[in-house]
């Protein structure tokens, strides 16, 4: 056997002969681990589970809307109310803290498309290019219009699935050209297909071109009708909509008794009370696991340190055999470390497990990862240093003469 | 093989300083037993660990084997007293909850030898006698196969010396008989031993006795006699 093999089994041969002692240590740790790799998974869940609705139902978007609080009743027809300008949309890019994406949108219905004996009479919108991320839309094929469409107010158009269907019963549709009023537009690409939402909008039956394009040809007018905002966290929702409020009714002159030209819609609140809860209680039992960690690395180093004095007379015999001050060390810290990974081990198995039983019982969301299992490692290696430490320096200072003597003649 | 010349050590007690070694010359030849004995407090224990490389002189010369280890750090002393030092204490302190063989294999492992570790140990036990005992805990053991543990412990790296510390003193007359014949026995073989006693019986087994007092070493003069009013007063049951 090679020295550290051997030292390796001496370590095992010692935990296993204090065997209560490495017990209480390894359950010290793993209480703490099991609590943290818990909320690990949780958390992991949850945050999937954010996604997913986030994604799902544009959590994270703000939308103002052109006119005032009438619009709280989705508009049947488009009004053309001209309240809402680019220069709008520039403020709240430049000047609200907590928006991560804005885009100014025109829209109007009743456009054509035509592509030789084909036509479709669809809603079309003029967009900027953070708009496809802000609305988590995707393109099926081609791609979705550049900052250089909009700098050239380039005749380029996006096309809903339902209306690359109809216009191009073939398929193909990226690359060839369409007429929209007297122009010809190239297509750039084809969103995935959509389906109709609850509130009955059917997605894939529109059409997308830049906003420049919009404003400057197709449409030929500067107002807006929305502007849609995303914010970089989703739980500070209410502040930034009321921010970008205040700012358009500064902007738009609106003093304090008067109704808003604009209507800031947000996205349900349900939902939103539901995360900020669970992101409390996380940060609640992350901060559990801290304090169990470290409680359970105080544990490791205090019942390190009882050993080192009761086996005082072992590490003088250990020396007097010939064991440097470095290999007592050494001895004492990697068991120290071996008793903190043992601990990481099981709670990070009990942890998952709980969590998973947690998510079965409908109680939480949890998603297995491998980061409790890194973070375990990590932390567990770590505390296991951290509370091995002084001990273990204590012990390589013994003087073995001294200890020998003691029970010596 | 041991060459011991002018040697002081004291030790500090708060503000006093106690004087232990006063200036102790002796030399041991290879293949030697020598018996030292001196009343407690003599500087008897203080001697062996300082021959045992566990404790560093204040002044004075110590060779073992002809080196001088005054100037050596901790890891070359460790070393030496791993490849060249074997010791045997009174409480024999064997780690109770290893077996005979674990125990005795427990200087193999701060030695950089590669050889088979439990192979060395079961022969250094064969030596002394237990080669039946390899898996008894010390608790499963009698006094006597004990400290023959402890012994098989001390030979198993093949060291220049062994030093016993009152190797008898916890053990009955017929223990005493057993481990002194190990210890006549390693002599014949060539084996330097150095052993440390209160019992005239027992330094009667070794090729020479050393009387150590108030730190020096007594002039010899063939078997030295501690009075027998010393040895009853210090002997321990």
């Amino acid at each position: 056997m090679t020295r550290s093999r051997r030292l390796l089994s001496d370590i095992c041969a010692s935990l296993l002969a204090h065997r209560q002692r490495t017990v209480l240590m390894v359950l010290g740790l793993a209480v703490g681990v099991a609590v943290l790799s818990a909320t690990i998974v949780i958390g992991e869940g949850t945050e999937a589970r954010i996604k997913g609705l986030v994604d799902k139902h544009g959590l994270d978007m703000l939308m103002v809307r052109a006119g005032g609080a009438v619009q709280v009743f989705a508009p049947q027809t488009d009004r053309g109310l001209a309240t809402l300008f680019e220069a709008d949309v520039r403020a709240i890019e430049t000047e609200i803290p907590g928006v991560e994406l804005v885009s100014g949108v025109q829209n109007q219905r009743g456009i054509t498309v035509v592509h030789n004996d084909r036509s479709v009479t669809t809603r079309a919108f003029g967009v900027e290019p953070d708009w496809l991320a802000i609305r988590h839309r995707e393109m099926g094929d081609g791609e979705f219009l550049s900052d250089q469409d909009m700098a050239v107010m380039a005749r380029v158009v996006m096309l809903g699935a339902k209306v690359a269907k109809e216009l191009f019963p073939d398929g193909d549709a990226v690359g060839r050209t369409v007429r929209i009023g007297n122009d010809p537009y190239t297509v750039k690409g084809v969103f995935i297909e959509m389906g109709v939402n609850a509130g009955g909008d059917d997605w894939d039956d529109r059409i997308v071109v830049p906003l420049t394009t919009s404003t400057r040809r197709l449409f030929n007018r500067p107002y807006l009708e929305q502007i849609v905002i995303q914010v970089s966290d989703v739980r500070q929702m209410p502040e930034v909509a009321e921010r970008v409020r205040n700012l358009l009714r500064v902007r738009h002159s609106i003093t304090a008794g008067k109704l808003d030209d604009f209507f800031v819609r947000e996205p349900e609140d349900v939902e939103n009370a539901e995360l900020e809860t669970r992101s409390t209680l996380s940060a609640m039992s992350l901060a559990f696991a801290i304090v169990a960690l470290v409680a359970g690395g105080l544990v490791v180093m205090n019942l390190m340190l009882v050993a080192v004095s009761q086996r005082s007379h072992e590490i003088g015999l250990r020396r007097a055999l010939g064991a440097r001050s470095a290999d007592i060390s050494r001895q004492f810290l990697l068991e120290s470390v071996a008793v903190a990974l043992a601990g990481g081990g099981i709670g990070v198995v009990l942890g998952t497990a709980i969590a998973m039983g947690l998510a079965a019982a409908g109680v939480a969301t949890s998603r297995v990862t491998w980061v409790p299992f890194t973070v375990a490692l990590l932390s567990c290696t770590f505390v296991g240093v951290a509370a091995g430490f002084h001990p273990a320096r204590r012990a390589g200072r013994i003087d073995p003469a001294a200890t020998l003597r003691q029970r010596g003649v | 093989m041991i060459e011991v010349e002018n040697l002081t050590k004291s030790y500090r007690k708060g503000a006093t300083v106690l004087p232990v070694l006063n200036g102790v010359t002796l030399h041991v030849t290879r293949g030697e037993f020598v018996a030292v004995m001196g009343r407690s407090g003599s500087g008897k224990s203080t001697l062996l660990n300082i021959l045992g490389l566990l404790d560093r002189p204040d002044a004075g010369l110590y060779r073992l084997d002809g080196v001088d280890f005054s100037a050596a750090d901790d890891d070359a002393l460790s070393s030496a007293r791993n490849q060249k030092v074997g010791f045997v204490f009174q409480q024999f302190h064997l780690l109770e909850r290893a077996s005979a063989l674990r125990n005795v294999s427990l200087p193999l492992l701060y030695s950089d030898d590669q050889d088979d570790d439990m192979e060395r140990a079961r022969k250094a036990l064969d030596a002394v006698g237990l080669s039946h005992r390899l898996r008894h805990l010390p608790s499963e053991l009698s006094g006597g196969e004990q400290q023959r543990v402890a012994i098989a412990r001390a030979l198993v790296n093949h060291p220049s010396l062994i030093l016993a510390d009152e190797p008898t003193g916890n053990l009955d007359a017929q223990a005493e008989r057993e481990v002194l014949d190990i210890f006549r026995r390693l002599a014949g073989e060539g084996q330097t031993l150095v052993l440390v006693t209160h019992s005239n019986a027992v330094a009667a087994r070794a090729d020479r006795t050393l009387v150590i007092d108030d730190g020096k070493i007594v002039p010899e003069n063939g078997h030295a006699v501690v009075p027998e009013a010393v040895e009853a007063s210090v002997r321990r049951p």
